[in-house]
């Protein structure tokens, strides 16, 4: 009956879909042929995907924002992860929300969402910062770039273009989400610098410091095209973000992959990323913690301190900004949860698998984001561990977890719940010190490649 | 074979004993009436159901209309069942089958659409082609009312009696008018409810008393979005999107859940009738009598005290236990001789049954057609054929309908409410062909113009399809067969007066310690064991089951009293 | 910190906070941003020679206490109550009905109509009675969440004041031109159509407000609602308070979540411990503090605040009485309530929805000098119809639209009055946009915000609180007809906002 009904297997009529949005930005219009004729929106695609579509062997995907993203382009993640760690990898990471936030009272708009103070941001520079809501509660962290004085540019993880236009309600200010009209690549690892260098023009990389952006041109070779660069990045390694305009992602992309090859350069996945961003200690929004907005109940809210994010809260800023008085009451009793490093002893790991008479079957597998809890030595619960994963650089098995500002100390002694086998058994492990892997190189002045640096 | 005569060949009831005695005796087979009995008997009790009409069900019914053409005649979709019922009588072992409806569209003029689905990053896409700020306010919204539906599903757990006592307990300097024993869980939920943070508790207040589009103006922006979500403001309700008081039937949606999973609908196969036959089945799994074709008169009394009914044929049933799922103009108005009432208690129980509001609004329009309807906006077949499909394109759209009808006159644009139940399950009909079921507004019971019965239930048949065809082009070329139902049609065969599908408007006038009378908010009525299980009791509407199951567990309550009572208070704990 | 307590304000609210904190013997100073006091009860020379209220100008809800309390008698208030409370005309398909304040007289001129409705009349103004004692209690306090529970569980009120206020009313009534007159007393400033849930708490509220003995009585001052004002401002002058006009704050200062002051507009800035402010919650929080100053959640509560149900009021001078058909005279001096049935008013409801202007105007009358012919040139009267209902938001905006509003307002008075365009000798109008403009009315809403249960009782702002949350400022205190319990000339808000600032 369903094939009798066209259910299965009936080719799209074309008047169908007439009023989807066009294509923004190329990459979505045509690009592939649906599988059916069912769904009224066709799956988003980044507009760098023509590109990693052909190159992603594993065909393992993953939805981000609504956007089919890689997960690994080969059917491990390793090789991906050592190209950051190693050489270079460049990672599709368009799918952030991006904001434009532009007008006389953009600054002041920003000074009023953000904990940071924005006040200190010169044109040029980029911000890390979280933004909270009336409660202090954590709504998102991202960056801000200042594009010029009264133009700036936020990137976030989910949207938030409604919280920006009301907390500026009445102020000479514009937003406009911009997700669509730009592609981002992050290229990070070692030799970033180098490809980076080597794929512009126009862009002074010795000279950018950490956090630093600039306006260049694609090329050369590549047909030109505007590009900003920042020297941000998700990995804790030396790295650059690429901001282009979606008309000219392919060009950009065929550039740095032109200029990669002779650096060893890799595309890497989704799940590279987190390996790299879990060693740098960097927390993720849904993962390690979850946005006021969605918290269903007020226990699952966080401060920013809460979260890790503390130092993004500015409260001598002069601006006053949402969440404000909130904050300052915790800064005065302290937070009562914080965002620790966790260590798991190898040997303890060694002892419980060898209970089962195995290794520890850690190794090379990607970080896991099912939430355990974690126990005070007496054996109740102070806390979850959100990310945890065996680090192929570190050699070790780390974790990041929410607990307890009283066992929040680094040295801290602490079980946490690991899967061995069918089994769940606690394994004793250590609050150290965030981030697990800080190389040099990620904020050295003019960084040059090389095993130390 | 359906599912129908099935629950009819299995455990036709225990026959009855002492000739005409019965330990409860419940009025009204719908699902209510079913429920009820199915917790009297799976207590013990001797229990027999009696329905006037020839088939169980009340507004919960499915017929085969057309040969091979299955409806669900007035009632479509389930979500209000509670858990409790289901777990609590074994419904899914009876035969209930629940298939999601997993998204809903709204086509709009000129091909355009709005369309919700279960991924919440599609939908967020979709709005966001009307209004960013809108798809974005969605999260939080729908956090909202998740938070009021657990409030309301805990508050559901309350009899209302002893939810006022004990709101009364913590909020007046006395509450000695309401004579209640508050259990520890009530006392618990009146706790929770009060402790609630101010501005959830506003929420509250405001659903009580705002108007639905005034609500959800609180988030978001974009017309065609407050019309969608409004739907489930009006179903039911002569109220329009902007008239006050709306936003509470929104709640009342809300409540709605399938296996726990918040604000899911789900279609029993076979029609909703199946449904009041799965509970039929469990009923009658307990030893409950079910008997059709009969029509009670009155509730008989003794000593102030119910001794059984008259059946409109002269019989006589005796038992000390009658609960009424009918709605309260019979249940109080017409059942109840106020003279049997012992002392005052029985004074304006008529008239108050008589200012009862429980006009319908809302007529059903079921469609037997060749093949699937092609929407404008989404020609091809789809998932979304297997949500709800809304025609509520706009505010103004819905409030024009509703002025139409305010007047007495029916909508001539009509909003639609629809399912294709043959997508959801095929059995409905033959196959390559569908039924189409159109919940559609507004219909009043009374014309100000002309008489139903005068061609003007065809007319309004017409402009059903007028609308559909608006949308669906070439939709009226596919229809086999018609099935036009409206308020009267409702009245005379589901029994309810007016043909109110909630057995009585759900408004602030008429909830909580006002459903459906002060003197008989608490299921019990003034005559001692005499009780109200239906609709048009706390929290009822929609296929929920929950009024029944409180009732009957309060008359299980009562009847315990007495034995205790009779043995001398020798029980104790 | 200065102990000066600022009144944004010379409404009558506003004044009598002033009256209060004043005799408390507190340093108060009241700013009026017009020439005039009064506010929305301001009486002006609109027609030269003719004293015309431009607002409300019934006092029959002003609490007598506080006009004993501040000797208002003394300083020239002389009240005269209208001999009746509300008059319908008759048309050619409908009756005249009279609604006097005693029962009797009412009953007698409604068995001329309904021998029915003569019978149910008495009963039903002991039940309202009643039901409008039990909530008179909670409309001169702050309110609390424990309020509303009480309501919950006080059946009978709360069905009373939930239901639509027509459905209530068939109940007992039948006659269209009784069930008009009443619906008529209730629905100014809601926006509503009797058909509404709800409307039966505004008219709990006139009577529960009105005084129980009588259902809500009309009541005037003698030369005008203004001749409140001056006595207002006369008791709190005498009290030390300073007053003046042509005023315009155009900042409350804040300084570190804290009121610190005022800000006029020509620079001049004044300190204070403490703000009253009686602006709408619009201007009060979006205008004179600002939203970047606010949480955005509260900025968003702020801006959901509905003011529909605009007024325009058309004063006319007359060269003698109107002929309403079937009323006479002392049936003039009370409300006129210009409408056959409650659908008459259901319908102009309805346009409003759709932002139009209503074929028939919803108009309530008034003729002022038939109570007070000092209003007028002799010879003259002075017909105020002021017409509810309408949008702010007209569709084609109120340039056009004023004008044809006109029209139809002339139109509909001459069906009531036939032969009234002939005695019209001079005319003035207040339109939405006039009432936004000239008295801070936020979208033409006489009432500061609709007087319906989604914004009335515990859901109306009150001096320090709103909804079971403190203000965002402190120091700022609520004092105007957008808080609770309301609109009208009640003198309540004020006193509420006084009485609260004095406890702290």
């Amino acid at each position: 009956m369903l094939e009798a009904e066209g259910l299965i297997g009936r080719s799209p009529d074309s008047q169908a879909y007439r009023w989807l949005p066009g294509a923004p930005g190329g990459g979505v219009a045509g690009s592939s042929p649906r599988r059916n004729g069912l769904r009224p929106l066709e799956p988003l695609r980044t507009p760098f995907h023509r590109r990693t579509s052909v190159l992603c062997e594993s065909d393992s995907w993953r939805d981000w924002s609504g956007y089919t993203c890689v997960e690994t382009y080969e059917p491990t993640p390793e090789r991906e992860y050592w190209a950051v760690r190693n050489a270079a990898a460049l990672i599709d990471v368009s799918p952030l929300f991006k904001y434009e936030i532009a007008g006389p009272d953009a600054e002041r708009l920003l000074d009023r969402v953000m904990t940071r103070d924005f006040s200190k941001c010169r044109t040029g520079r980029v911000m890390y910062t979280s933004w909270c809501n009336e409660e202090g509660h954590l709504l998102q962290d991202g960056n801000v770039q200042r594009l010029a004085h009264e133009r700036f540019l936020v990137s976030a993880a989910e949207p938030c273009l409604r919280w920006f236009e009301d907390c500026g309600w009445s102020m000479d200010v514009d937003v406009r989400d911009i997700s669509e009209e730009i592609g981002v690549l992050a290229l990070q690892g070692p030799r970033a610098r180098a490809i980076g260098e080597a794929a512009t023009t126009g862009i002074d990389f010795g000279a950018m410091r950490y956090f630093d952006l600039a306006a260049g041109e694609i090329g050369p070779g590549a047909g030109g095209g505007q590009v900003t660069v920042t020297r941000t990045g998700y990995t804790g390694d030396l790295g650059y973000e690429f901001w282009v305009a979606s008309e000219r992602a392919e060009a950009l992309w065929d550039a740095l992959v032109d200029a990669g090859r002779d650096h060893g350069l890799l595309p890497a996945g989704l799940l590279a990323l987190d390996m790299a961003r879990t060693e740098a200690g960097l927390v993720l929004i849904d993962v390690d913690y979850v946005s006021a907005v969605d918290a269903e109940i007020e226990v699952l809210k966080v401060t920013p301190a809460e979260a890790g994010l503390g130092f993004t809260v500015k409260l001598d800023k002069q601006a006053d900004f949402v969440g404000r008085r909130a904050l300052e009451l915790e800064r005065d009793r302290g937070p009562a949860w914080a965002m620790v490093g966790l260590e798991v002893d190898w040997f303890e790991l060694e002892r419980l698998w060898s209970e089962i008479d195995l290794r520890p079957q850690v190794v090379g597998q990607p970080a896991c984001r099912e939430p355990t809890p974690v126990f005070a030595p007496g054996g109740w619960q102070v806390g979850q561990c959100t990310t945890r994963f065996f680090s192929p650089l570190l050699k070790k098995y780390l974790g990041l977890a929410t607990v307890r500002g009283e066992a929040a100390d680094p040295g801290t002694e602490l079980d946490v719940e690991v899967a061995v086998g069918y089994g769940r058994r606690r394994a004793k492990a250590r609050v150290v010190e965030r981030p697990f892997f800080n190389p040099p190189r990620k904020t050295a002045v003019d960084p040059t490649p090389g095993v130390n640096g | 074979m359906t599912a129908e005569s099935t629950a009819a060949s299995i455990g036709s009831g225990t026959p009855s004993r002492g000739g005409g005695r019965f330990d409860a005796i419940v009025v009204g087979a719908g699902h209510n009436g079913l429920v009820a009995a199915a917790y009297l008997a799976r207590a013990g009790l001797d229990v027999v159901v009696l329905e006037s009409s020839p088939e169980i069900g009340g507004a919960t019914r499915s017929e085969e209309a057309f040969p091979g053409f299955r409806f669900s005649v007035f009632s479509y979709l389930v979500s209000l069942l509670r858990p409790e019922v289901i777990h609590e009588l074994d419904l899914v072992r009876h035969g209930l089958f629940l298939v999601p409806t997993a998204s809903t569209l709204n086509p709009l003029p000129g091909g355009d659409c709005l369309f919700r689905e279960a991924d919440p990053q599609r939908t967020y896409r979709h709005i966001a082609r009307h209004s960013r700020r809108d798809a974005e306010a969605l999260f939080e919204y729908k956090l909202e009312m998740r938070r009021m539906g657990h409030l309301m599903y805990r508050l559901q757990r309350a009899a209302p009696d002893e939810l006022a006592a004990a709101i009364g307990d913590r909020v007046a300097e006395s509450a000695e008018h309401l004579d209640v024993d508050v259990s520890a869980e009530v006392a618990d939920i009146a706790r929770y409810f009060l402790d609630l943070p101010a501005a959830r508790l506003r929420s509250f207040v405001q659903m009580l008393t705002m108007s639905s589009a005034d609500f959800l103006g609180q988030w978001f922006e974009s017309d065609v979005l407050k019309a969608a979500l409004s739907s489930s403001s009006i179903i039911g309700s002569m109220l329009s999107p902007r008239t006050p008081g709306s936003a509470y039937v929104l709640l009342h949606h809300y409540m709605g859940e399938v296996d726990g999973a918040y604000r899911e609908w789900g279609f029993q196969k076979g029609g909703t009738g199946a449904v009041a036959a799965t509970i039929a089945r469990a009923a009658r799994s307990h030893g409950a009598e079910i008997r059709t074709d009969s029509p009670v008169a009155r509730v008989l009394a003794r000593d102030g005290r119910t001794a059984g009914v008259a059946l409109a044929n002269g019989d006589e049933l005796r038992a000390g236990v009658v609960m009424s799922s009918a709605a309260p103009q019979i249940s109080l108005g017409r059942l109840l001789d106020p003279e049997d009432v012992p002392g005052d208690a029985g004074a304006g129980l008529v008239e108050r049954a008589a200012r009862w509001q429980s006009g319908g609004c809302a007529g059903k329009v079921n469609l037997a057609i060749s093949g699937l309807p092609r929407f404008e906006c989404m020609p091809e077949p789809g998932p979304h054929l297997s949500g709800g499909i809304t025609i509520a394109p706009g505010l103004d759209y819905v409030d024009r309908a509703y002025d139409e009808a305010k007047y007495g006159g029916f909508s001539e644009r009509p909003f639609i409410d629809m399912i294709i139940p043959s997508v959801l399950d095929p059995d409905m009909a033959p196959p390559g062909k569908h039924v189409l079921s159109c919940f559609v507004q507004y219909a009043p019971y009374e014309l100000a113009a002309g008489d139903w019965d005068d061609g003007r239930r065809e007319a309004f048949g017409d402009a059903v399809v007028r609308t559909l065809a608006e949308y669906a082009p070439g939709i009226e070329d596919q229809i086999l067969h018609r099935q036009v139902l409206v308020p009267p049609d409702i009245e005379a065969i589901a029994g309810i007066p007016g043909g109110n599908i909630f057995h009585g408007e759900l408004r602030l006038s008429q909830l909580f310690l006002l459903r459906p009378d002060p003197a008989a908010a608490a299921f019990r009525t003034p005559l001692p064991g005499y009780y109200l299980c239906g609709s048009s009791t706390q929290f009822g509407g929609g296929i929920s089951g929950g009024p029944a199951r409180l009732a009957a567990l309060r008359v299980l309550d009562d009847l315990r009293g007495v034995e205790s009572a009779a043995g001398g208070g020798a029980e104790t704990p | 910190m200065s102990d000066r307590v600022v009144i944004v304000g010379g409404g009558h609210n506003g004044l009598v906070a002033a009256a209060l904190l004043a005799r408390s013997g507190r340093d108060v100073v009241l700013l009026e941003a017009r020439p005039e006091l009064g506010g929305l009860a301001a009486t002006r020379e609109l027609i030269p020679g003719h004293r015309v209220d431009a607002g409300s100008h019934d006092l029959g809800m002003f609490r007598r206490s506080v006009m004993e309390e501040l000797e208002l008698g003394g300083h020239g208030l002389e009240l005269i109550e209208a001999p009746a409370v509300a008059a319908v005309p008759a048309t050619a398909d409908s009756s005249a009905v009279v609604l006097w304040p005693e029962v009797a007289r009412t009953v007698e001129g409604l068995g001329q109509v309904s021998r029915r409705d003569a019978a149910a009349w008495p009963g039903f103004v002991f039940e309202l009675a009643e039901r409008a004692a039990a909530l008179e209690p909670l409309l001169s306090r702050p309110l609390e969440l424990a309020d509303m529970g009480r309501l919950l569980i006080a059946p009978e009120l709360l069905r009373t004041l939930s239901s639509p206020l027509e459905e209530s009313l068939r109940e007992r009534f039948e006659n269209p031109s009784l069930l008009a007159a009443l619906c008529g007393v209730a629905l100014p400033a809601t926006g509503l159509g009797p058909r509404a849930n709800g409307t039966g708490w505004p008219l709990l509220f006139h009577c529960a407000l009105g005084g129980s003995d009588r259902l809500a009585p009309v009541v005037r001052a003698r030369g005008g609602a203004g001749a409140l004002a001056s006595a207002l401002a006369a008791s709190a002058a005498a009290s030390g308070a300073a007053i003046r006009t042509g005023a315009v704050v155009s900042r409350i200062l804040v300084d570190a979540g804290r009121v610190a002051g005022v800000r006029l507009a020509d620079g001049e800035r004044i300190e204070a411990g403490a703000v009253i402010s009686t602006a709408t919650l619009s201007v009060t929080f979006l205008d004179l503090i600002g939203a970047p100053l606010l949480e955005p959640r509260f900025v968003r509560r702020v801006l959901n605040v509905k003011y529909r149900g605009a007024a325009a009021r058309l004063a006319l001078s007359l060269d003698g009485l109107p002929a309403f058909r079937g009323l006479e005279r002392p049936a003039l001096t009370g409300r006129i309530v210009l409408a056959e049935q409650p659908d008459d008013i259901e319908r102009a409801a309805d346009a409003a929805k759709y932002r139009r202007l209503p074929p028939r105007p919803w108009i309530e009358a008034a003729l002022p000098t038939a109570l007070d012919p000092t209003l007028a040139p002799a010879g003259r009267h002075l017909l105020l119809a002021t017409v509810h209902h309408l949008p702010f938001d007209l569709e084609g905006g109120w340039a056009t639209g004023g004008p044809e509003l006109l029209a139809r307002v002339a139109a509909e008075l001459e069906r009531w009055a036939p032969g009234i365009g002939g005695l019209v000798r001079e005319h003035a109008v207040l339109l939405p946009t006039d009432y936004e403009a000239d008295y801070g009315a936020t979208a033409g809403a006489l009432h500061h915000g609709e007087m319906n249960p989604s914004q009335s009782l515990w859901l109306r702002p009150t001096a320090s609180a709103w909804a079971g949350e403190p203000l965002p400022v402190d120091g700022l205190w609520l004092g105007g007809a957008g808080c609770h319990p309301g609109g009208g000339l009640t003198g309540l808000p004020g006193m509420i906002a006084a009485v609260s600032l004095l406890r702290g």
